[in-house]
């Protein structure tokens, strides 16, 4: 039996492992979060993704019954722990910070959980060589964690989170404490693990790097809400509101002040479009991600092209950050990113160029957060 | 191949979990026990100094006989002068000794540092009886008074600076370690001479931790009672009036009213103290680079000079007490013998007092250590609810502020009150040891916190997400993390409860009498010989429970190999 | 083992409980006394008492007169001490008033002297000792001041002695209000006031042991310490150079006696206690310290021990002076109060 099919036991297959319904978490009169409904699919990796201080800890500490919800329940595997101590719930965490045991060896920590739960001494080792050999760090098993770098830490912080075969693996920004270098490959090293292994997990992150390179799923949050949840291509192509967009990636938003069939102006700029816009209320935008707006003679014969007077350039290496400020329209700025190659001439600051809008990168999005 | 599924159980069973005792009975049992200890005893005082001698309610006539008792009054101007000179003096004289340790290159510190502490581990009284062997009347010294006299304002300053010395030293050099070497980079760059350095972040950086020090000694000095009894003289303060009051005349209401006045200076000092330390954390932050002292062979010589004085005038006055406890006759047969120290083991209820304090500093050790322990932990790890683990560190930071003197005689109108089924342990050994946990409860209490905090809150949750019981994490966790600091609680409380008298002067009956306490007894009676030798023993008993303490931390460290890298 | 320490620590805690309770367990019966008498004495005394009655220990604390009663007082609610051994009658009868005093004829009361017994139908107290002023001199001291010995109390008063003379203080000491009473009785209610104020002028320090300014004077701390003989005695014994000086007015004095507390949690024991303090074993410990003992046969003048004080000791009205009591130390409290420091 493979591991992906015994956690495939647990929930029906229909109803997601992990199921969140209308939960709630107050502080005093501040709402952290506000009614929120989630599901992560049986072996799926979720990610939650969000600014600072979105809520998006608070829920994974609801979901690890670190905090208690005011309302709202939590389903996992079928059973409601809405109010079960974290004690009496079924998974394994990591924290940003490792929260290493610092007077216990690499072995040590892991066995923690299972000498707590009573697992006899042959089977606990047993266990532990598994785990560490899971996550390479079999021959550190002696060492203490001010013995061991950063990234190991955190493996034997993971290899500690999956000691007792948990259902659920909740992850709290378990990267961002490292460097990069690290950080990518611990990414790729964790999203192996965890479908070799098939546990659900779900991973806490303000970085959309991180979240695209693991999730099967991402759930965008915001002010205690979701504002979104998708596949990682679903969400990055079709943003549900402005925000989502610019957390995705940068994103130029020209409020949209009048629109009509396949016609809309957004900022003095006249924009063909191959659909029409809902409304044109103050919050609407006509929004294209800074790459897929054209510079120079690719631009040149597109439609929605405009001369633009160049305000900025940054190299960042092979692709170039340019901001133009079209010559016609209410000084909208906008902003491309092009690969260097492109150019035999890089255009100069000052310098008229032609930048165009392609209608098929053209999105018309809300901004929902001023509202 | 074996996968991780065939190693993992198939099927994990509901776990216990805490039992629900440890989050909110242990709290609660925590409050109770420390408001018994410390705040009910302090309400009983406050009471007491408004009630008339049968109970009845009568505002502040109390302070108002106080105000009309003849020469009574004069005793809290003489408090407070005499503890402001003494402290002013103090903190002058420690500051330069604190620097010596912390910012230069001075050789042979452990030494120096070890007689700088020495007066820690004797009674307040041993100094002041070595001051009457070198100052008094017949003194070998007498004349550095230039004709002046030892028993008075010259004896309580002298006395109190050395009995304060070691705390004011340990406060400021906790200021002047926690230094940031950028900033004297940063001045350098500017071009900025020693002097200048000196006199633009030095000082302006270590004034909280001076102003803490002068707060701690003020209230130190201010509350002591046995220094002003041994060479105080004819020099009334408030810290001899209230035990005149209380043990001469049994007269609890002034008593009492006393008390208040002892509390509220010693407060507001506390006060200070505490706004000073919250101020010093702000000037530190987490970047700072510790300072590497410079050469600067002048500022070395003179700072080694003045603390070779220091250090010698220490060693001189606590010499001169062992001298005293050796010599025959004072002073007109120097002979040296061992009668003294004979008399306190064969013939004497002295060696029972002595081996009392061994009983009450043992069992002080144990109960108090336990504890902080727990209370520490509570506060430190966040167990049960907030509002009981806020009361449990209101209530273990209370009894700083409160002298000894006054707590014990709360002791007395809580305890002693027929009403309370607790009288049973009145007049015991039990209630001093209660007593004295209590009085030196709040800085074991901080260490034990200080040492949890520096662990990761997010420890104890991946702890519980892996089914530990808190109990089961205090013991395989937090224990071993936090057992040297134990050492040095069981160190602190110790040497405290082998030297401490305020707090028990008013405790004791005949079968619970302690060491330090027949030491005073002793001086009452003009007894210098016996009185300095039972002082030499108890500081001979704290040294040696020093050291012995510190070779078990030594043992503790070598054998956690996880705290070095 | 370091995993063990947590539990050996426990053991400890549990040890030290076991050991604490069992000492409570002890087969002795306890006996808990409170006594003024010189601590040498009051020890030889219980030693003895111990020897004889050896299933009861005694627990004994020392202290100087006024504090001892003030304890007393204090503690009516909830009376800690079983027998009060030796405090002076004046002191004694304070707490009589105020019914604190358990009435008990003891076995040997018929035999001590009269004068030594509460004659009263209820007898409060019996007799152990009678002692006196006098004055201790540092011959040593004396001769390097250039301050030659004084003969009376009257001499005190002069400015040669200014700032060389200790004294106990009345409130505590029951030393001093025997000698006060003493002044009070040879000069007169005002020559008395008189004189003390005279004196005061000339006293460096007022402590609270009456045996203290003794123990100063011998070790040169003062010249001039107004005690009692038993300390002056132990001083020259101990190799002082101390004279003792009984002054040619008279010898203020007092008896000091042994009383039961009202409510003593140990009475059968309180009363084995008092029927052996009043017996001829307990008068010839007693007659090693002072020559005046609750036996008018019993009487041995230590080794040099004043020689004349039975001879000086003033004609007192003692039943004035108990009742006077509060006046007096009202008064003196007043007028110099404030050189007092404290004592037990």
């Amino acid at each position: 039996m493979t591991n992906a099919a015994l956690h495939q036991d647990r929930g029906a297959a229909s109803s997601p492992y992990l199921h969140l319904k209308g939960v709630s978490k107050r502080y005093g009169k501040v709402t952290v979060v506000d009614t929120v409904d989630l599901r992560a699919p049986t072996s799926k990796f979720v990610c939650v993704l969000g600014p600072s201080g979105c809520g998006k800890t608070t829920l994974l500490r609801l979901i690890a019954g670190f905090e208690t919800a005011d309302s709202g329940r939590i389903i996992q595997a079928g059973n409601d722990v809405t109010a079960l101590p974290p004690e009496r719930r079924d998974y394994g965490i990591v924290f940003q910070s490792y929260a290493l045991f610092p007077n216990r060896t690499v072995a040590g920590n892991v066995s923690f959980g299972l000498e707590a739960t009573g697992v006899p001494r042959a089977e606990r080792e047993k266990r532990v060589s598994e785990l560490l050999r899971l996550v390479g760090l079999a021959e550190h098993m002696g060492k203490y964690p001010n013995q061991i770098s950063g990234g190991q830490q955190q493996r034997v912080a993971l290899a500690r989170a999956l000691a007792l075969s948990p259902g659920l693996l909740l992850l709290d920004e378990p990267l961002s404490a490292l460097d990069a270098n690290v950080r990518s490959h611990l990414r790729d090293e964790l999203k192996a693990l965890q479908q070799r292994i098939g546990v659900t997990a779900l991973m806490v992150t303000h970085d959309r790097e991180e979240a695209f390179s693991v999730a099967d799923q991402i759930v965008i949050m915001n002010k205690g809400r979701i504002e979104q949840t998708g596949s990682p291509e679903q969400i990055y192509r079709t943003p549900a509101n402005l925000f989502v967009a610019r957390l995705l990636g940068g994103c130029n938003a020209l409020r949209l002040e009048a629109a009509d069939h396949n016609h809309a102006m957004a900022q003095g700029l006249q924009l063909s479009t191959n659909f029409t816009p809902g409304h044109t209320n103050g919050s609407a935008y006509a929004c294209i991600r800074p790459g897929a707006v054209l510079v120079g003679p690719e631009a040149e014969g597109c439609e929605n092209a405009f001369a633009a007077r160049v305000v900025s350039l940054t190299f960042l290496g092979d692709i170039v950050r340019l901001q133009a400020r079209p010559e016609q329209g209410a000084g909208a700025l906008i902003e491309a990113e092009v690969l260097r190659s492109r150019f035999e001439t890089m255009p100069a600051a000052g310098e008229i160029v032609t930048v165009a809008l392609p209608m098929r990168h053209l999105m018309f999005l809300e901004d929902t957060s001023t509202s | 191949m074996t996968t991780v599924a065939d190693a993992m159980p198939q099927r994990r069973q509901i776990q216990r979990w805490a039992p629900p005792m440890v989050q909110s009975l242990l709290p609660l049992t925590a409050v109770i026990l420390l408001a018994l200890a410390t705040i009910l005893p302090i309400g009983a005082l406050l009471m007491r100094s408004l009630f008339d001698r049968h109970g009845s309610f009568i505002g502040l006539a109390n302070f108002v006989r106080y105000l009309a008792e003849p020469g009574l009054s004069i005793a809290a101007w003489n408090s407070i002068t005499l503890s402001g000179i003494a402290t002013a003096l103090t903190v002058v004289i420690a500051y330069p000794v604190a620097y010596a340790f912390n910012r230069s290159r001075m050789p042979m510190k452990g030494v120096f540092r070890t007689i700088i502490m020495l007066p820690l581990l004797a009674p307040s009284l041993l100094p002041a009886l070595g001051l009457i062997y070198i100052l008094g009347t017949q003194g070998i010294a007498k004349d550095l008074l230039f004709g002046g006299q030892l028993y008075g304002p010259n004896g309580i300053v002298i006395a109190s600076i050395i009995y304060a010395l070691p705390h004011a030293v340990l406060i400021m050099s906790s200021g002047l370690a926690q230094s940031d070497a950028r900033l004297y980079e940063a001045a350098r760059a500017l071009r900025a001479g020693p002097w200048r350095q000196f006199l633009q972040i030095t000082l302006p950086f270590s004034r909280y931790s001076v102003i803490s020090a002068a707060s701690v000694c003020f209230v130190l000095i201010f509350t002591d009672f046995g220094i002003p009894t041994v060479v105080g003289g004819s020099t009334n303060v408030l810290a001899t009036d209230i035990y005149k009051l209380v043990i001469g005349r049994f007269d609890f209401e002034l008593g009492a009213v006393v008390g208040v006045l002892l509390l509220l200076p010693a407060v507001a000092a506390y006060g200070i103290d505490v706004l000073a330390r919250r101020a010093q954390r702000a000037t530190i932050t987490g970047k700072s680079v510790p300072v590497a002292p410079s050469k600067s062979p002048m500022r070395d010589i003179a700072l080694t000079a003045f603390t070779a004085i220091v250090c010698f005038a220490i060693l001189f006055v606590i010499g001169m007490a062992v001298f005293g406890s050796l010599v025959k006759f004072w002073p007109y047969n120097l002979s040296l013998d061992f009668k003294n120290y004979t008399r306190v083991f064969v013939d004497s209820d002295d060696g029972r007092a002595l081996i009392a304090s061994l009983w009450l500093a043992g069992a002080t050790v144990v109960f108090g250590a336990m504890a902080v322990a727990i209370t520490g932990w509570l506060v430190a790890r966040r167990i049960g609810g907030g509002l009981p683990r806020q009361m449990v560190q209101a209530l273990a930071m209370l009894p700083v502020a409160v002298p000894g003197l006054v707590l014990g005689l709360g002791y007395i109108f809580f305890f002693n009150a027929p009403a309370n089924p607790l009288s049973v342990f009145f007049g015991t050994l039990t209630i001093m040891v209660v007593c004295t946990v209590a009085h030196f409860y709040t800085v074991p209490h901080l260490m034990v916190v200080g040492t949890l905090l520096r662990a990761d809150p997010e420890i104890d949750l991946a702890a519980r997400a892996l089914q530990s019981s808190p109990l089961g994490t205090a013991r395989r966790i937090h224990w071993p993390m936090l057992l040297p600091t134990m050492i040095d609680v069981c160190m602190y409380f110790f040497v405290n409860a082998m030297t401490t008298v305020s707090a028990l002067i008013f405790l004791f009956t005949a079968n619970s009498r302690v060491g330090a306490i027949a030491v005073v007894n002793l001086l009452e009676g003009s007894r210098f010989g016996q009185a300095a030798a039972l002082a030499v023993l108890i500081m001979l008993i704290s040294i040696f429970a020093t050291l012995a303490l510190n070779s078990v931390k030594f043992y503790i460290l070598k054998s956690q190999p996880w705290r070095s890298k | 083992m370091l995993a063990n320490l947590s539990r050996r620590f426990a053991v400890a805690a549990l040890l030290t409980t076991m050991i604490g309770g069992s000492s409570a367990l002890a087969d002795q019966r306890t006996l808990t006394v409170y006594s003024s008498l010189d601590e040498d004495q009051a020890k030889a005394l219980a030693d003895g008492f111990m020897a004889a009655n050896p299933d009861v220990k005694i627990e004994m604390i020392n202290g100087s007169t006024a504090p001892i009663i003030a304890r007393v007082i204090a503690e009516a609610a909830n009376p800690q001490a079983d027998v009060i051994m030796g405090n002076a009658v004046s002191a004694l009868m304070s707490a009589d008033a105020l019914g604190l005093l358990e009435s008990y004829r003891p076995a040997n009361y018929d035999a001590v002297s009269p004068v030594m017994r509460d004659s009263r139908d209820n007898p409060v107290w019996v007799g152990i000792d009678a002692w006196a002023a006098s004055v201790c001199f540092n011959t040593v001291e004396g001769e390097k001041l250039g301050i030659p010995a004084p003969k009376s109390w009257m001499d005190l008063t002069k400015p040669e002695y200014k700032g060389h003379i200790t004294m106990p203080s009345p409130l505590s000491s029951g030393t001093a209000f025997l000698a006060v009473n003493g002044w009070l009785t040879a000069f007169g209610e005002e020559g008395g006031w008189k004189f003390m104020d005279a004196l005061h002028e000339n006293i460096s320090q007022y402590g609270h042991s009456g045996s203290a300014p003794c123990r100063q004077a011998a070790a040169g701390e003062t010249v001039i310490g107004i005690s009692y003989a038993t300390p002056a005695v132990k001083a020259v014994n101990e190799g002082a150079p101390i004279q003792i000086i009984l002054p040619e007015e008279g010898l203020g004095w007092e008896i000091e006696a042994t009383a039961i507390v009202k409510g003593a949690k140990n009475m059968e024991d309180a009363k084995t206690l008092a029927d052996w303090v009043s017996s001829r074993d307990a008068a010839q410990i007693s007659s090693k310290f002072l020559p005046i003992t609750a036996y008018d046969d019993i009487s041995s003048l230590p080794e040099n021990y004043p020689q004349g004080e039975k001879e000086k000791l003033l004609k007192m009205d003692f039943a004035k002076l108990a009742a006077n009591r509060e006046t007096v130390m009202t008064e003196w409290g007043k007028r110099y109060n404030t050189k007092v420091p404290p004592k037990q």
